[in-house]
Formats: C-alpha cells, sequence, structure tokens
C-alpha cells in the first residue's frame, strides 16, 4: 500500500526484493545506482527507501543518504539500509537512516516485517 | 693440542677459557729469589701448553692494592694435570700469599690465553701490540721459537702505563741486539694510532697481534678496523683482572675463533653477535647486505644503527626475555636500511653462555619478511573481499528459495518440497560459514572493531531469546531464562549479541529434546552467563579441543555437522572484551553448560 524506492545495483537482488514488496501489496520503484535514485526520489515522492551501500557510479549508500537528509524536499522519508557490511549501522543511524538490514542475514518475511515497521511509525 | 686453523701466516690453537681448581702440590726455589710452583688440577684434564698464560686467584681477601688475581706464563707442564709457573719473589702481598699456600687450599685458574708460533716459513710481516702483562706470552712464544726467521720482520709495540714497572726490557733489548728482523718500541701511556702507524708504515701489509687489558684491545682493535685492516690478519686477546671483564672478552674470544668465521661468515641469514652491553662484535655478511651497512660501520656500534624503531614496551621485553630469563627472544621487527628504505625483519636473539655458564654476550639473526608480510597483507584482504563479494548470491539464493517455498512463485509440487528446503538449509549453512571465515580473517589481521559501552546484560540476553526462539519452537524445544538479574555490564553488545547466538545455536543444534536455559551470576568484577542444554553433550576426551581452530568432533550419528569455527571465534571475542568463554559443565548423553564472562560496567 505504500511507494517504495529501491536502490540496488544487482539485478537479481532487485528482482527479488521487488517481488517480494509487491507480493506484500507495495508499489515499486527501481535504480540501479545512487544518481538515479536520488533524481526518483525527487520526481517520485516515494514514503520509503530501501537502500543498498555499495553503489556504482561514484556515489555510495551513504553519499546518498546524506544528500536525502540534507534535501528538504526529501529529508522526511524514512530510509532503510539494506546492506551486506556489518559495520556501518550506527554511521549510517548517525546519518539519518531509521533502520539497518544485513542482507546476508535478513531472510524475506524479515525485510517485509521491517518494512511494515517503519511505514507504521511515518 | 694440534692447530684448528691455520691462515697462512699465524698458526694457533683454538681453546675455550676455563676456570679450574687447583692445589699448590711443589714450590721450589729455582734460583735466588725466583720461585716455581706446580699447580696440580686433578681431576681435571688441562689444555694448557707451555707457552701459555694464566690468571691465579687467591680466593680470600689478601691485602694487595693490585687485588688477589695475576697472570702467569706457563713454563711447562710435566703431566697433563700439573702445570708449573715461574716468578721472581717481590715484596707483594699476593706473592706472599701464595708461597704459603697448603695443598688444601685452592687456588682459581683462569685460562688458557695466548699461545702463536711465529711460523718458521713465514714472510708476512707481524706486528705484536702488547699491553703490560701481556709481554709475558710474547716473550714465551719469543722463547719457545728457535730464532725469530730472519725472513720475516717483526715489530712489537709494548705499552705500559707505568715506565718503572716494565719487565723483561733487557730480554727484550738481547733480542733485537740478535736477530737484525726485529724490533721494539716502548711506549708509556695509551697506545695511539700514530704508535701503531709509525711502527707498521714501512711493512708490507702486516698482520696483527693484539694483547692485553680490555680497554687497549678495544681501542686498537677500532683503529685496526677504521682503518681497513683485514679480518684474516688480526687475532685479539684479551685479559682482565677482574671476573667481570673475563666474562666479556669470552663473546670476543668466539669471533676471533678461525673456525667459527668460517661457519659463520657466509651463512644465509644476517647474523650478529654482541658483547652484553649490545656493542657489536661481529657481523657476517648477510647482516651486511641486509643492513646496507658495512661490517666496519657496524662493528663497535649498537644494532640501533638500523633499528630502533619499536616502542618501548617492545624493547623492555626484549631485554627481559634475554638478560633477565637468559631466553632466546623472537619477534619481529621494522628495520630501517642504509639507504632509508624500511623493511620488516623476523628476528631471533640468544644469549650467549660459556661453559662456566655465564652469559658472555648475544647473538641475533635476523630474517628479512617484508615479502612475506605482503603476501599475509594481500591474503588477507583478498579473504576479506571475497567473503563480501559471496554475500550477493548467497543472498539471492537464500531469499529466493525462501520466498519459492512460501509460495511466491505459484503453488510448490510436493515433489520439489524436500530439495528445495534441502536447498534452502545448505544455503543457510553456507552463510553461516562464509561469515566465521570473514571473521577469522577480520580476526587474524587484527581488524576485529570493538565498541565499547555499558549496557543491560540482561535486555541483550531477552532480545536474543526472542529473536531465536522461532527455531526452537519449529524443533519442539524450548528457550528460556532464568534469573535475570538487573546488572550493567562493558563490552561490545554486537559481538556479546555473536556470542550468544553462538553458544545457543550449539545447544540447539545437539539438544533433540528438552530445551536451552539461558541464566546469569554476578561473580566479583564480571558476570558469568550461562546457557545450559538438555542435549547430546561433550565426552571428557573431546573437551580440551573445544576452542581451538577448526575443531570439530568427530561425526557419529546423528550429530550434525559445524564449521568449528564458532567457539574459537567467540572465544576471541570473549578475551578481547576482557571476558572468557568455558565449558563449564558437560559429559556423554548428559547435556552441556557453556558460560562466558564478561567485566561488569
Amino acid at each position: 500500500m505504500a511507494k517504495i524506492l529501491l536502490i540496488e545495483d544487482d539485478e537479481i537482488l532487485q528482482a527479488m526484493y521487488r517481488k517480494q514488496l509487491q507480493s506484500a501489496g507495495h508499489q515499486v520503484t527501481t535504480a540501479h545506482d545512487g544518481r538515479t535514485g536520488l533524481d526518483l526520489a525527487q520526481s517520485h515522492h516515494p514514503d520509503l527507501v530501501l537502500l543498498d551501500v555499495m553503489l556504482p557510479g561514484g556515489l555510495n549508500g551513504f553519499d546518498v543518504l546524506e544528500q536525502l537528509k540534507n534535501d528538504p524536499k526529501t529529508k522526511d522519508i524514512a530510509v532503510l539500509i539494506l546492506t551486506n557490511l556489518e559495520t556501518e549501522e550506527k554511521v549510517a543511524k548517525q546519518i539519518g537512516a531509521s533502520g539497518y538490514l544485513v542482507k546476508v542475514k535478513t531472510r524475506p518475511d524479515d525485510v517485509i516485517a521491517k518494512v511494515t515497521e517503519l511505514l507504521s511509525k511515518v | 693440542m694440534e692447530p684448528v686453523a691455520q691462515n697462512g701466516h699465524f698458526s694457533y690453537t683454538s681453546y675455550r677459557m676455563n676456570i679450574y681448581k687447583a692445589g699448590v702440590s711443589r714450590v721450589k726455589e729455582v734460583c735466588e729469589s725466583t720461585f716455581e710452583i706446580e699447580f696440580d688440577l686433578s681431576p681435571d684434564l688441562i689444555e694448557f701448553k707451555a707457552g701459555q698464560y694464566v690468571w691465579v686467584q687467591i680466593p680470600k681477601e689478601i691485602d694487595d692494592p693490585k687485588g688477589n688475581i695475576r697472570a702467569f706464563s706457563i713454563v711447562s707442564t710435566p703431566d697433563e694435570k700439573n702445570i708449573r709457573i715461574v716468578f721472581r719473589k717481590g715484596t707483594s702481598n699476593y706473592k706472599k700469599h701464595l708461597l704459603t699456600l697448603r695443598p688444601d687450599e685452592k687456588v682459581l685458574i683462569f685460562g688458557p690465553f695466548g699461545f702463536l708460533n711465529i711460523p718458521a716459513q713465514s714472510d708476512i710481516p707481524v706486528v705484536f701490540i702488547v699491553g703490560g702483562v701481556g709481554i709475558a706470552p710474547f716473550m714465551s712464544m719469543v722463547n719457545h721459537a728457535t730464532q725469530i726467521n730472519s725472513k720475516q720482520q717483526v715489530r712489537l709495540i709494548y705499552a705500559n702505563s707505568r715506565k718503572e714497572s716494565a719487565p723483561y726490557l733487557e730480554q727484550l733489548q738481547d733480542l733485537k741486539s740478535r736477530n737484525s728482523s726485529f724490533d721494539y718500541v716502548n711506549i708509556f701511556g695509551k697506545v695511539s694510532w700514530q704508535d701503531i702507524e709509525k711502527v707498521s708504515r714501512k711493512l708490507r701489509t702486516p698482520s696483527f697481534y693484539v694483547l692485553g687489558p680490555e680497554t687497549m684491545v678495544k681501542s686498537v682493535a677500532a683503529y685496526l678496523f677504521k682503518h681497513g685492516v683485514a679480518n684474516h690478519r688480526l687475532v685479539f686477546e684479551e685479559y682482565s683482572c677482574s671476573k667481570e671483564s673475563l666474562k666479556k672478552t669470552g663473546a670476543l674470544k668466539i669471533v676471533n675463533d678461525q673456525v667459527f668465521k668460517l661457519a659463520v661468515q657466509s651463512a644465509f641469514n644476517h647474523i650478529v653477535i654482541t658483547d652484553l652491553d649490545g656493542t657489536i662484535l661481529y657481523a657476517n655478511s648477510a647482516a651486511s647486505h641486509m643492513t646496507g651497512f658495512s661490517t666496519l660501520e657496524m662493528i663497535g656500534n649498537t644494532p640501533r644503527l638500523w633499528g630502533g624503531l619499536m616502542n618501548h614496551s617492545f624493547y623492555k621485553n626484549l631485554w627481559t626475555t634475554i638478560k633477565a630469563k637468559h631466553r632466546t627472544f623472537l619477534g619481529e621487527l621494522t628495520n630501517r636500511h642504509k639507504d632509508g628504505t624500511f623493511y620488516t625483519a623476523r628476528v631471533r636473539i640468544s644469549p650467549i653462555i660459556d661453559s662456566a655458564n655465564d652469559m658472555i654476550g648475544f647473538i641475533g639473526t635476523e630474517e628479512d619478511i617484508t615479502k612475506e608480510k605482503e603476501v599475509e597483507k594481500l591474503k588477507d584482504e583478498f579473504v576479506s573481499i571475497a567473503s563480501h563479494e559471496l554475500r550477493t548470491p548467497l543472498t539471492a539464493i537464500d531469499g529466493l528459495i525462501s520466498m519459492v517455498l512460501d509460495g511466491e512463485y505459484g503453488e510448490v509440487d510436493k515433489n520439489l518440497k524436500q530439495p528445495l528446503e534441502d536447498v534452502n538449509t545448505s544455503s543457510a549453512r553456507l552463510i553461516h560459514l562464509v561469515n566465521d571465515l570473514l571473521n577469522l580473517s577480520r580476526i587474524q589481521a587484527g581488524r576485529m572493531k570493538y565498541t565499547l559501552s555499558e549496557f543491560s546484560i540482561a535486555d541483550v540476553i531477552t532480545e536474543t531469546v526472542q529473536q531465536l526462539e522461532p527455531l526452537f519452537t519449529k524443533k519442539g524445544l524450548r528457550l528460556t531464562t532464568e534469573r535475570l538479574k538487573k546488572v550493567r555490564v562493558r563490552g561490545d553488545s554486537d559481538k556479546v549479541k555473536e556470542v550468544l547466538n553462538n553458544l545457543i545455536g550449539n545447544s540447539l543444534k545437539f539438544t533433540d529434546k528438552g530445551g536451552v536455559t539461558v541464566s546469569l551470576k554476578v561473580t566479583g568484577d564480571k558476570v558469568h552467563i550461562f546457557v545450559r542444554d538438555t542435549g547430546i553433550g561433550i565426552a571428557k576426551k573431546d573437551q580440551s579441543k573445544l576452542f581451538g581452530n577448526f575443531q570439530q568432533l568427530e561425526s557419529g550419528a546423528g550429530r550434525p555437522a559445524g564449521t568449528g569455527l564458532g567457539l574459537h571465534i567467540s572465544k576471541e571475542m570473549a578475551l578481547k572484551m576482557g571476558g572468557d568463554i568455558w565449558l563449564e559443565k558437560s559429559d556423554s548423553g548428559k547435556g552441556s553448560t557453556f558460560a562466558f564472562s564478561i567485566p561488569k560496567s
């Protein structure tokens, strides 16, 4: 029931998360890199952004997160970091992420559960 | 004793300085005020020869300003257990004592020192630089040679601290008048390079034999090395009045031993020998090659020439190990080549102990491991990157199979259910293995980050239990907590969760009925957390292997496999946080209780 922006560069994972989110009833827009993701955040006004950290093209997930939080138009959008880096949770939360999940340790239902939890807080 | 080595112009025996207990067996007055004393060294078999000299120490307080030890030349060795020395009776208390010793009053004899043949056929010029009592062996030597070979130029620099007390001057004058190829100069005071240069300048590449007190030998050696006199043209002998200095000279004797030089000079590894103060006495060519400094630059200097770059506690540990504990120090350090570049070396430093069990110096070997370290670093980085890269496809496999089994892609044919579930289990295990590899490589590279904070341990336990409960329910087992007192601890909460996950996860794996209970207890300044299960237990014989790397108990029937890294990683983490982890209680068929501790805040 919500608009979700998924920024993830791996094709297969992108398709997987999109399917999970669509099954749960959400509308999903996708991007492969930070630049495109930021543009889509501006144009589509999603309710939640699922953000990978290791991204191609010069902007990594933390850069994107920072820019989202610095722009008055996008600063209130909840951001859930979806990454395989285990050690950066505190940094991410400091920059303004609302959640931090380690992909390889989180099963699909748990991803959906967290999304639901964050959407309910908006 | 046969000569051990000959280097063309000197032939001499290799010897070891020993200390003997001896009693006087005979005193004879050979002529007016000249006495001959025979010392009985039995039951030791002596290695002395006439012409060598020894130090004789009377082991009691005697009122003599020169102390209780003197050097004497050995005149003869009537059988292998006795030596005879001759001296002129003087006014010294020492000599008085010596003449009145009873046979049961033992003296200490140090030696042998000094014995050289002036070879009959050689024509290489020789310069003897002799200080004080060192003249005695020189005279012994000369007296034993039939005559000084007329082809060979022999010079003597005879240094004395006091003009009046120079013995043998008459004999020297006599020797000079009988041999046109011999000359000597008597010097009062310290031997200078000018003295040496003046005497040796007219000789064609002479060899040098230096004998005298430690200070004299060291300073003459320094001049000779500095002026490029090659190692094989030098022989040194030191002697001194105190046992301390006798100890110090031991190392110098070793490095002058020809056999030693042959063996060590061309060794593959950097080898350096120092005296007890760390002054370099010897360095082989590999050492020179590795450090960039020539042996001349190194001798007389200390290893700080290319080292000294580590922190204070490193050196403290080094000295304690070799000096206080007399043990070999093994470590890795950073060195600086003469050209300024840095390299990493594995170093082993051992104390050199002589036959009297005294420490006389140190021997250090170094191996350049810069390449090795680079490869290790690359390996660590590779494992780290690979482990991370592996996570992406693993996430996909694990996630997609879960979704297929959940019916996201349509109803699953019942024939496919089991194999897909097996794939799911396998991928979960694979993820676990990759995690362990990544953790292990981080631990080994020292890159595991610990962020310490204060938190309630009960909260962390409750949270972890909540997360793991569904897995227990699925297997029909209980997961409970008891007596969770409100106490705060200091540690990295994520790592504590990992340890709990590991222990509870292990219990889950090895339990088929009953369940797992987590409890805690405050013990002194630490909090102990217990994970108790009603599982299959661990046999006593297997218990010692639990926390090692890749330890896995032999899989019996129904025993699930693990990566074998979990407990090892948990132990590292517990230790790093100031706690520990152990098996509290267990036996075959009786369940297990694991425990770990963490400091109270």
